[in-house]
């Protein structure tokens, strides 16, 4: 059970956390201030000053605990840091007078949080670019994990701080040491950053924006398309560019991306085999190609497009933009149900069902779990070929050979299983209140699989309960579950608290 | 730009017709009744605003009509022609027009301005065939209807003064804290 000790540990590393966001809040600040945006650095210095202040009375309050961060305690940790830091996010966002409410602004700032990349925001295109700064930091942030990024800078290293980082999503240990892995983490991440904001940026700059815009553009589009978020400074998405090659390189960065991290720090560690023989890989290769071929098959089919090669441009863009779970989008919301029509909506949305890769910014499904699954499949059908005497053994290399076992199984079916829950939870709220059927699949599988597609449910007009309820769906999705399912224990056991 | 315009009429309703949509108007707004259709622009062509492009994407596919609303974020050049992007608050359509619309138009909308209001008339595409499938619309008139302006942000005193004093209390209670932690 919850202990005292658990909730001075949790209070003591969510003041931590907040600490650490009011340091980020210094760069929409430096950006403000570069734009001469002076009623946003003070939106920006108010946001700051309470998570100190919060930040500083948690430390203060719980101390300094001592011993081993415990399972409950890094699960607690991830659940309620990640809920307190969208609150304190929202300030500066809701300041900014682009916001119907409060809850909107939290709303917005989770979907960065959690890389979806839905939006409740309004007016986009008068946002100041400070506030732009800040959207696609809390993405990237949240992409990389903010308990990964607390880990990283705390020097002398955190006893059991490996479950604090399992309580993000993420259990790919790429180096012995958890503050090592972190740490790695986002080198990679921050070399990404450079190569992304100079390659989206010399691509906006060469399609006709001054070199400022283009730097901010590069830097805002690279964000979002790495942690596979999926927010955009304008509300055309990535149509605004109207440029082929600002489409494939965001189309490059965020199916990297999506990648699992291990698999980067493999490939950078010289072990290119990882990208042959990986599973997760495998398995992303295998249902990427089949969606866009049939997506592709039905846009034909329609006619929608004359040109062979407009027809895969469009189809691939939005087929990996849904299966990563990024949620960019070069055409219109309105557009995929009324002219693309519900198969290639039932296409998209299994994408996003799908997902990404374990240990990477992507939600989902994730692709280990769905090789997991498919050699579970063929694996049981052997066994049901050979005589009953003969011992089936299936092997799968995931950074390392494995035999196939039940647990493997268990584990993968175990979380699929939540997230078909989840997802089937939204879907029905959603149909609920009133939409179509398929739009509510479509809606519900993205803020589900944290992808961010839309078909036009998700604006401030819709319900506040969709919206709460869409809120702890992101959050639920983005910690795979594991840290949610602790919280809501200790909620319902919390008089049991010793 | 009257010479603009008229080159837009050219796929438009001709005099005639235009009088007649004209009188039908008037005959249907005396009698009380609700219009049937969008309003129509110079040449004929319907007046439309973003959203009702990107809302019904199908119904106005190869139409001529007249987009009204806000020029927002950079404009972009490609080449002899330029890239407007055309809004309404809830979404925007790319303009392709020929790069000489620069010299009516005004820096597009952003957090500083409020872009010019324009009107452009020309023909959309739900996918166009030259801009890889994109929905957008080729220009051949238009006009600025309003021309944009500064956006004020001026901030009340008080606001400042919270900020200020916000940030100071964290500092203080940040360095306090980490002094209690470095005595254990």
């Amino acid at each position: 059970m919850v202990s005292r000790q658990d909730l001075a540990t949790v209070g003591y590393q969510t003041g931590r956390v907040l600490w650490g966001i009011a340091a980020l809040m210094v760069i929409p600040v430096v950006v403000a201030i570069a734009s001469r945006e002076w009623a946003v650095v003070a939106d920006f210095l108010t946001g700051m000053g309470v998570a100190l202040v919060g930040g500083s009375a948690l430390v203060i309050l719980c101390r300094r605990p001592s011993g081993r961060v415990t399972w409950t305690q890094g699960m607690l940790t991830a659940g309620v840091s990640w809920l307190v830091a969208m609150v304190v996010c929202a300030i500066p966002s809701w300041l900014s007078g682009h916001y119907g409410s409060f809850g909107d602004a939290c709303f917005d700032v989770m979907s960065g949080f959690t890389t979806t990349g839905l939006v409740l925001i309004q007016d986009l295109d008068h946002v100041s670019d400070g506030l732009n700064t800040w959207r696609h930091l809390l993405s990237y942030l949240g992409g990389q994990g903010m308990i990964v990024l607390a880990l990283t800078f705390l020097a002398r290293g955190l006893p059991g701080g490996y479950k604090l980082y399992v309580g993000e999503g993420k259990d790919e240990r790429l180096l012995p040491s958890v503050v090592h892995t972190a740490r790695a983490i986002w080198v990679i991440s921050v070399v990404y950053l450079g190569l992304g904001t100079l390659v989206l940026g010399l691509v906006a700059w060469h399609e006709g924006m001054p070199p400022y815009r283009a730097f901010l553009h590069g830097m805002w589009v690279f964000m979002a398309a790495w942690s596979t978020g999926g927010f955009a400074p304008h509300t055309q998405n990535i149509l605004f560019y109207h440029s082929a090659p600002f489409e494939v390189a965001a189309m490059v960065f965020f199916v990297l991306g999506s990648f699992n991290f291990g698999l980067h720090h493999a490939v950078w560690t010289g072990n290119r085999r990882e990208l042959v023989r990986n599973l997760e890989l495998q398995a992303f290769a295998a249902t990427s190609v089949t969606l866009s071929l049939l997506v592709a098959g039905v846009l034909s089919a329609r006619g929608v497009y004359r040109a062979t090669v407009d027809l895969f441009r469009k189809a691939v863009f939005q087929v990996l933009s849904a299966h990563t779970t990024t949620g960019f989008m070069t055409v219109y919301p309105t557009q995929i149900p009324g002219q693309w029509g519900d198969l290639a909506l039932v296409g998209l949305t299994l994408a996003m069902i799908l997902g990404g890769s374990a240990s990477s910014t992507a939600g989902g499904f994730k692709g280990v779990r769905v090789g997991l699954a498919a050699k579970t499949l063929v694996h049981e059908v052997r066994r049901l070929l050979v005589p009953e005497s003969a011992l089936v053994v299936t092997r799968f290399h995931f950074f390392r050979d494995f035999t196939l076992e039940d647990r493997h199984v268990r584990g993968a079916l175990f979380i699929m299983g939540l997230y078909s829950v989840t997802f089937v939870v939204a879907a029905t709220a959603t149909v609920a209140a009133g939409y179509p059927v398929a739009h509510s699949l479509f809606e519900a599988a993205s803020a589900t699989g944290n992808v961010g597609l839309t078909v036009g449910v998700t604006s401030p007009a819709m319900p506040w309960y969709l919206k709460a309820l869409y809120v702890v769906v992101m959050w639920a999705g983005r910690l795979e579950f594991m840290a949610v399912l602790v919280l809501l224990g200790y909620a319902v056991y919390r008089r049991r608290l010793v | 730009m009257m010479v603009q315009l008229l080159r837009g009429c050219q796929h438009g309703l001709s005099g005639p017709t235009a009088l007649l949509a004209v009188l039908l108007t008037a005959v249907l707004l005396g009698a009380g009744m609700p219009l049937p259709c969008h309003a129509l622009g110079r040449g004929g062509a319907p007046v439309v605003t973003p959203s009702d492009l990107a809302a019904e994407v199908r119904r106005y596919d190869g139409q001529q009509v007249t987009l009204r609303g806000e020029v927002i974020g950079t404009v972009m050049r490609r080449g002899e022609y330029v890239w407007v992007n055309v809004g309404d608050g809830s979404t925007a359509v790319g303009v392709w027009a020929p790069a000489r619309i620069l010299e009516e138009i005004g820096p597009g909308g952003g957090y500083a301005r409020e872009g010019d209001t324009v009107e452009v008339t020309g023909t959309f595409h739900a996918a166009c065939p030259l801009h890889g499938g994109d929905p957008d619309l080729h220009a051949v008139a238009w006009q600025v209807v309003e021309k944009g302006r500064a956006r004020e942000h001026r901030l009340p005193p008080w606001r400042w003064g919270i900020a200020a004093g916000l940030v100071g209390a964290g500092l203080v209670l940040t360095a306090a804290a980490t002094g209690l932690a470095r005595r254990g």
